[in-house]
């Protein structure tokens, strides 16, 4: 064919079909995504400590392990109490001149789902053993050990934060003590907690087609949303698409 | 006949007996599926059986060597001597070596080591309901998928060891005559040895072997003659058919397509060991405690090293060969392609540096390095794309051939998918994950795939020395991959807040696939018609076969992974990383290797050793399926486990023995770089004694000396 013959023409028909399907199934949708979703109105913004967490936890590479995303399926019911929806997200932004936007929602569960950590494990102390090594609290754990956030020391100075650490673990006559970056990252784990809906409004129950039990979640949230109606919106939104499922 | 028992046990009985009202091959019917993979199973055992027996027969042949002849027998035959005597007395003493003794001893050992993968390790924990399991569309595709490749390793290993065998006969035979050539020449009986005298005169009176040669020398004028093998050993690996001298290459090319491949090779090497290490700290979690070396950083250094590293440079190397072939003219600019090379190699070696300090793009897979690192390798990649274009804009051939379509195409897409992932302005929120989900899946299928499509539509015909068999079906692969690839990148986020319509084309985009994945497959296959034989003379081919093997098997097993249902078990297990290993590792670089092996020697005039080929060879398929399957199928066990809401730390217990295994196949394959890299060693800087020509002349003189001597 003569069109295909002229390489000027071949190559701009193959590009221009590309680039057409790109703005369609990734640009578009990508900034219709962004526009049309705001955090839910409870949602806390990560405390200062927290964001200097977040940016340990992505520079470990943490996310390789770990999802942060609960799906609308029933084996994922118990990493949150709903399943995530876009607004969740909504309020993550690019991080830095250098570095992009990190939803951090993983694609492989080698480790637990951390949607909600905060809520399933409060415990600073927990955290802390757990990251100076894993091993310590789940033997079977095949986690990295991350005692580079942790100093050994001979006798812990007044404000410093001890961890325990079982003998076995450590130099004898040491103790460990957890440094600034331990304390941050654990922060943000700290802070990972999955956000009541707003209350006062009408619960999207396709939300909870599948989790009856997730329904009274969002019963018992506090009442006092600013405004309920334009929230629900939000959330309808971004999981109206849900409703084709079954 | 030891063997029947275990057979007969091995058959589910049940399976005869078939539910009234219900057709026994209904494809819903699990005595009908079961039915299928057993008579390939059954295959399987046959082809084993077969090869075994042949086995079998070749050592009784060979424990017999240098027969001994009983004096006192052979005197009885020889007094009466006359050519049919001795015929027969040859032929009988030949059926009494044939005569296999317990040749299907070994079955039984073949039978117990098929049992080994039945052996699920930690099952007894998990009440999977096998029938409801295997009536899922994907799984049945995945179980027969999986068949395919082992198949086609058992069919290979068959036809070499067949011509093997046939030619060890042949030998032997000649060993046979050898020896009693020589017995006929050095009896002590003198009444013998002048019957034989007589009988010798009177052949002699027939025959003195130079009645077609004449007395002058042979000569070979055309050098036609170069793959004489007179050493009779048994050799290892079959000998290959050797590279082909083609008209010669400008050096300076040359040299650019070797300094790429050599690249390409050190990042193999650096990037699988990483990989490797990366495997070992899945079975051994506290082998270092070094935040540089910590799992999270290392991961990324080895799946950017492997892709940005080995596998584009490799393909560019292969290109900077091929764009400029097809179009029949020098490549425009060579010091453009110099500077390619080393952008792309700067980006690397920064970008590794920087995730090992912990300096990332913030997660996101195969985009982890910052956007100043990823800069110098979209700028290689410009450069060579002008570079390529001008050269194809000068060709001397009316038609654009079918590879430089792909190749281009690949650069195009790789630089508007670069820009996408890059640009800030719809990152915020999910729009960070929509775009993640395009760039992934187009990073592999746009740039990976589409590219090293384009150097087999080269390298294959080439290798097989004819055309390929459909032009257009090529085209219309090559639309319909760019019409159905582009749609399913958000098959990575089924179930996820992702919008659900997307997620729908993805899938429908992900079946949509089948047809370029069914064209291609087809293509290459039927480019093989009538050229099945040449595979076994040449150590280029397996390497293509597999890889398109592995494209049709690891792209459905895609498909198959991006049903809902489907997705549900496998999503976020170990599947995923067998399906990437499946694909990048069994398609992208066994078609690497075999342009590679296919090109080199023709720059350089060397070739490797063919044991060490082999070598590379078998290593790198066995390593690949030792680390695919029983991740696959641990992977399935974890995803049920997860479905029934067992502790999440039971499924990392349960994994354990798979990810050993993924260790033990990642070091077969690991092994198989280093012989990789030697052999590249050998084509690009041996010494010049392996050099095609000059080996050639000297096997021709070592086999006329030898003849000579015969004579
Ligand atoms: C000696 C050979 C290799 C070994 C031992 C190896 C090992 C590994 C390991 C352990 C992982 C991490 C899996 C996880 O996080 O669960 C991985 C990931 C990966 N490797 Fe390799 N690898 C090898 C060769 C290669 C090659 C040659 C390629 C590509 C050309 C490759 C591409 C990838 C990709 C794409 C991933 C990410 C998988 C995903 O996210 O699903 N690997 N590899
Ligand atoms: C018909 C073609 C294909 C389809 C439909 C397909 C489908 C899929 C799906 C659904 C996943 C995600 C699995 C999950 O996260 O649960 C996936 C992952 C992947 N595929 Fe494919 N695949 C195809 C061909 C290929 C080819 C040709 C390559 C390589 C050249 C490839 C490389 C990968 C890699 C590297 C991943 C892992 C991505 C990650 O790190 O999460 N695929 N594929």
């Amino acid at each position: 064919m003569e069109l295909f013959d002229n390489h000027k023409s071949l190559y701009r028909t193959a590009f221009l079909l590309f680039v057409i399907l790109t703005v369609f199934v990734a640009i578009i949708p990508a900034m219709n995504n962004q526009r049309n979703n705001t955090p839910l109105p409870d949602a806390p913004a990560l405390s200062p400590a927290a964001v200097k967490g977040k940016a340990l936890f992505v520079s470990n590479g943490c996310v390789a392990c770990h999802t942060q995303q609960v799906r609308n399926v029933d084996m994922d019911k118990k990493w949150g109490s709903r399943p995530s929806i876009a607004a969740d997200y909504a309020d993550n932004h690019r991080t830095d001149f250098w570095r992009n936007t990190a939803t951090l929602m993983g694609t492989e569960r080698t480790g637990p789902d951390l949607t909600d950590i905060g809520t399933r494990q409060p415990g600073e102390d927990w955290h802390l053993t757990h990251l100076f090594n894993p091993r310590i609290v789940a033997p079977a754990s095949v986690m990295p050990a991350y005692p580079w956030l942790f100093t050994e020391k001979k006798e812990a100075a007044k404000n410093d934060v001890v961890v325990k650490i079982p003998d076995e673990y450590k130099e004898e006559g040491t103790v460990i003590v957890a440094t600034l970056q331990a304390l941050q990252l654990v922060a943000y784990l700290k802070e990972l907690k999955q956000v009541k809906l707003p209350d006062g409004t009408e619960i999207p129950a396709f939300l909870y087609a599948k989790q009856p039990s997730a329904a009274n979640v969002a019963n018992g949230t506090a009442a006092g949303a600013p405004d309920g109606r334009l929230y629900t919106l939000i959330i309808v939104r971004a999981v109206i698409s849900r409703t084709e499922k079954d | 006949m030891r063997v029947l028992p275990v057979l007969l046990t091995a058959v589910p009985l049940p399976l005869f007996a078939t539910p009234r009202g219900r057709a026994f091959f209904s494809t819903d019917s699990i005595d009908g599926l079961l039915f299928i993979l057993l008579s390939l199973v059954t295959i399987l055992l046959v082809v084993a059986i077969a090869l075994k027996v042949r086995t079998e027969m070749m050592r009784a042949k060979n424990t017999a060597r240098r027969p001994v002849f009983d004096t006192t027998k052979f005197n009885e035959y020889i007094s009466a001597l006359s050519s049919k005597s001795i015929d027969a007395y040859l032929t009988l003493k030949k059926r009494k070596q044939q005569k296999n003794n317990g040749a299907l001893k070994g079955m039984l050992l073949i039978l117990m080591a098929g049992g080994v993968y039945s052996l699920p390790a930690g099952a007894q924990q998990i009440d999977a309901k096998p029938s409801a399991l295997l009536q899922e569309t994907g799984i049945i595709i995945t179980l027969i998928l999986l068949l395919i490749p082992i198949v086609a390793g058992v069919i290979l290993m068959a036809v070499k060891v067949s011509g093997l065998i046939r030619r060890r006969t042949r030998e032997r035979n000649l060993e046979e005559a050898t020896v009693f050539a020589d017995y006929l020449t050095n009896p002590d009986d003198p009444v013998i040895e002048q019957a034989l005298e007589q009988r010798k005169q009177a052949l002699a009176y027939h025959l003195h072997n130079k009645e077609l040669a004449g007395e002058a020398a042979a000569e070979d004028a055309r050098g036609l003659v170069g793959n004489i093998n007179l050493h009779t050993g048994l050799s290892v690996v079959a000998q290959k058919q050797r590279a082909r001298q083609r008209p010669a290459v400008d050096p300076a090319l040359s040299k650019l397509v070797m300094w790429y491949l050599g690249c390409a090779a050190f990042w193999l090497l650096f990037g699988t060991t990483v990989g490797e290490y990366v495997g070992i700290k899945f079975v051994s979690p506290d082998v270092d405690h070094l935040s540089w070396l910590s799992f999270g950083r290392l991961r990324p250094v080895h799946t950017n090293a492997v892709f940005w590293g080995w596998a584009s440079l490799g393909m560019l190397g292969l290109g900077y060969y091929v764009v400029p072939r097809v179009s029949n003219v020098p490549l425009a600019s060579l010091k453009q392609g110099r500077w390619s090379l080393i952008l792309i190699n700067a980006a690397v070696i920064l970008g590794s540096v920087s995730l090992m300090a912990g300096i990332n793009n913030g997660g996101g897979e195969y985009r982890e390095y910052i956007w100043p690192v990823q800069l110098l390798f979209g700028i290689g990649l410009v450069i060579t794309l002008y570079n390529f274009i001008n050269t194809i804009a000068v060709r001397t051939t009316k038609e654009i051939y079918i590879s430089n379509w792909y190749i281009v195409a690949a650069l195009m897409f790789a630089l508007v998918i670069s820009v996408v992932a890059y640009v800030p302005w719809w990152q915020d929120g999910l729009g960070e994950t929509i775009v993640q989900g395009y760039y992934m899946h187009q990073g592999v299928g746009m740039w990976f795939m589409l590219f090293t499509l384009g150097i087999v539509y080269y390298f294959l015909p080439q290798q097989l020395n004819k055309p390929i068999y459909s032009y257009s079906l090529g085209i219309l692969a090559f639309w319909a991959q760019i019409l159905f690839y582009t749609l399913i990148g958000t098959h990575h986020f089924v179930f996820s807040a992702i919008p659900w319509w997307l997620q729908t084309v993805a899938i429908v985009g992900s079946v949509g696939m089948v047809i370029p994945v069914a064209a291609g497959t087809t293509n290459f296959i039927m480019t093989f018609r009538n050229g099945w034989y040449k595979i076994a003379s040449s150590y280029t081919l397996p390497f293509f076969l597999v890889g398109i093997i592995f494209y049709f098997t690891g792209s459905l097993q895609g498909t198959a992974e991006a049903f809902r249902s489907t997705n549900l078990i496998w999503h976020f297990t170990d599947f995923t990383v067998a399906h990437s290993h499946l694909t990048m590792y069994g398609i992208i670089s066994f078609f690497l290797w075999a342009g590679i092996y296919a090109v080199v020697p023709r720059l350089s005039g060397k070739e490797a050793p063919q044991i060490t080929v082999g070598a590379h060879f078998w290593l790198a398929l066995i390593g690949l399926l030792f680390y695919t399957i029983p991740l696959m199928y641990g992977s399935t066990l974890k995803g049920i486990m997860w479905m029934q809401e067992k502790p999440f730390i039971d499924s990392v217990i349960m994994m354990a023995p798979y990810w050993l295994w993924r260790a033990i196949g990642g070091s077969l394959m690991w092994l198989s770089h280093l012989f990789f890299a030697y052999n590249l060693y050998k084509m690009i800087l041996g010494d010049d004694t392996t050099d095609v020509k000059g080996a050639a002349i000297e096997r021709l003189n070592q086999s006329y000396s030898e003849i000579e001597s015969t004579l």
